[in-house]
């Protein structure tokens, strides 16, 4: 169960924290992994660390939100290795929060290429060769704040349940070829972005702890973990789903502490 | 499965309606998956053609004959497996029964009935199941809801109103538990061919338009919940909790559109 070997897993924001945990559980469920980030540089660093023999791995340098960045990166990707099973998008614009009164439409215009256009684009890049083989497993990163959200996120929401409306769409016009598409909406989870959130006020990690059921801040793991489940072959029939792996916190809005309970 | 991220290896888990085409494919997958599994259910000797169809007498498999629609039952099953297993750490709640009538003439009993075996067996179970975990700061509840906890389908008012209140008790209890470890999450079957649905599927007319508005054009098969099963009883899953996870096809995104 769970085994993914021989399938060809396309990470998009592979460098990044959540990307290259999400790399590392495929790829030790079997997986061959194809990491896309910005950075060159950055990705021979991760490869490194991911897969040092360098035999189930590789890694491209991409725009997810330029059409023509992405085919290139495809048309080298089916020439190596001829297919995609597997769709990961995690590519994610740097954190946006700010006022509504305060946003300026290049932020606007900025967050939405990332995390909207580049997950539509990626979507019909990769969907190419799922579509001719009548296989496929796309995952697509929203968040936790597309349910259930605090004031000054409204760019960042919009992007992420766009991509929940465009995920639920593509998976009813998909399903026929054999692909799921699913989404997977991380809570509270131990990501450089959190960390930096929990080190601007000491009070923080503590009102984030009492608010959340589990009493914890998530891992990335159990982030992946939930991703290989919708990825597996025993996915087959969960479609147009979205899973949030929030410790409760969206099941829940009580106002008392959780840590009492 | 030994080494697997999602191994239950040694969990002892306890499945009701584990005769049933749901509860026999996930308490199949669970012992795949190296679980010790409880099959529970009302009718022995279907309970032991179950256990048959696992390995029959293995130390992995045992049958318990229960009633969920009685909590004393219930509460007594529970605490038996705990005495003779050591732990219960993995419970799914697949027991179910469904009648068809229209709204406006449902029979009270046939509406009690349903209710008090659907979701009060349901909160029976897992109450117990809980007693249990929360000690161990560890456990992991499964609940089995339906489409129908989130959309109408007629003549059959008492199943959806059992599988809706379920969905907010997996709520309430994953949002009351977590902080002790347990976790509760729901799996949520769309048009599936089991012997519960076997008439609908013998009319070629109404199974083509039940799946021209599937996704993926075909209905699910009772092994399609076992990944998703196995997922929530896994260690990996600790941090998912409260969720419900439609094993549908697509249906419920497609809102009953007619797909062509």
């Amino acid at each position: 169960m769970f085994d993914l070997t021989d399938r060809v897993a396309v990470i998009t924001g592979g460098a990044g924290s959540l990307g290259l945990g999400i790399a590392e559980t495929l790829h030790r469920l079997g997986a061959y992994v194809i990491l896309l980030g910005r950075s060159a540089e950055k990705g021979k660093q991760v490869l490194s660390k991911l897969d040092p023999g360098g035999q189930r791995s590789d890694y491209y340098a991409c725009d997810v939100a330029d059409e023509d960045s992405l085919a290139s990166v495809y048309a080298k990707i089916i020439a190596a290795r001829s297919k995609v099973d597997i769709l990961v998008t995690c590519a994610a614009a740097p954190a946006a929060s700010g006022k509504l009164e305060s946003t300026s439409m290049e932020q606007w215009r900025s967050v939405l290429a990332t995390d909207l256009d580049g997950v539509f684009l990626s979507c019909k890049t990769f969907g190419q060769s799922m579509i001719a083989r009548r296989y496929g497993r796309i995952v697509n990163m929203t968040s936790f704040h597309a349910v259930a959200t605090y004031p000054f996120r409204t760019v960042y929401n919009a992007a992420k349940a766009g991509v929940e409306g465009f995920s639920r769409a593509l998976a009813v016009e998909w399903g026929h070829h054999g692909i799921t598409v699913n989404t997977v909406a991380p809570g509270p989870i131990v990501t450089p972005r959190t960390k930096w959130f929990l080190s601007q006020d000491p009070s923080n990690e503590a009102g984030m702890l009492s608010r959340t059921p589990a009493v914890r801040i998530g891992e990335i793991t159990d982030v992946s973990a939930t991703v290989a489940f919708l990825v597996s072959a025993e996915a087959r029939h969960v479609n147009a789903e979205q899973i949030v792996v929030d410790g409760g916190w969206t099941a829940n809005a009580w106002w008392g502490r959780h840590t009492d309970l | 499965m030994e080494n697997s991220i999602f191994s239950l290896e040694n969990k002892v888990a306890v499945v009701t309606g584990a005769a049933g085409d749901l509860g026999f494919a996930i308490s199949k997958a669970y012992c795949e998956a190296g679980a010790i599994v409880v099959l529970a259910g009302r009718d022995s000797a279907r309970l032991d053609r179950a256990s048959e169809r696992l390995g029959g007498s293995s130390s992995q498999v045992a049958t318990r004959v229960v009633n969920v629609a009685d909590a004393n039952q219930v509460s007594a099953m529970i605490d038996g497996v705990v005495n003779s297993l050591g732990r219960i750490d993995i419970l799914v709640t697949a027991a179910g029964i469904q009648h068809r009538a229209p709204a406006a003439t449902f029979a009270h009993d046939a509406w009690n009935e349903i209710l008090q075996v659907n979701l009060n067996g349901t909160f029976y179970c897992a109450q117990a199941a809980a007693r249990h975990m929360i000690p161990k700061k560890t456990g992991r509840i499964v609940m089995i809801t339906s489409l129908t906890a989130e959309i109408g389908i007629p003549h059959i008012a008492a199943y959806a109103a059992s599988r809706g209140g379920i969905r907010q008790l997996c709520k309430t209890m994953a949002v009351e538990w977590a902080a002790h470890g347990v976790t509760v999450n729901c799996i949520g079957p769309g048009r599936f061919r089991t012997r519960m649905t076997e008439d609908v599927f013998a009319d070629e007319t109404k199974r083509t338009k039940f799946l021209d508005v599937i996704p993926m054009r075909r209905a699910g098969v009772p092994d399609d919940v076992a990944g998703a099963a196995v997922f929530l009883a896994s260690a990996s899953s600790s941090y998912v909790t409260g969720q419900s996870i439609y094993v549908d096809g697509g249906w419920l995104a497609g809102g009953g559109n007619v797909l062509g």
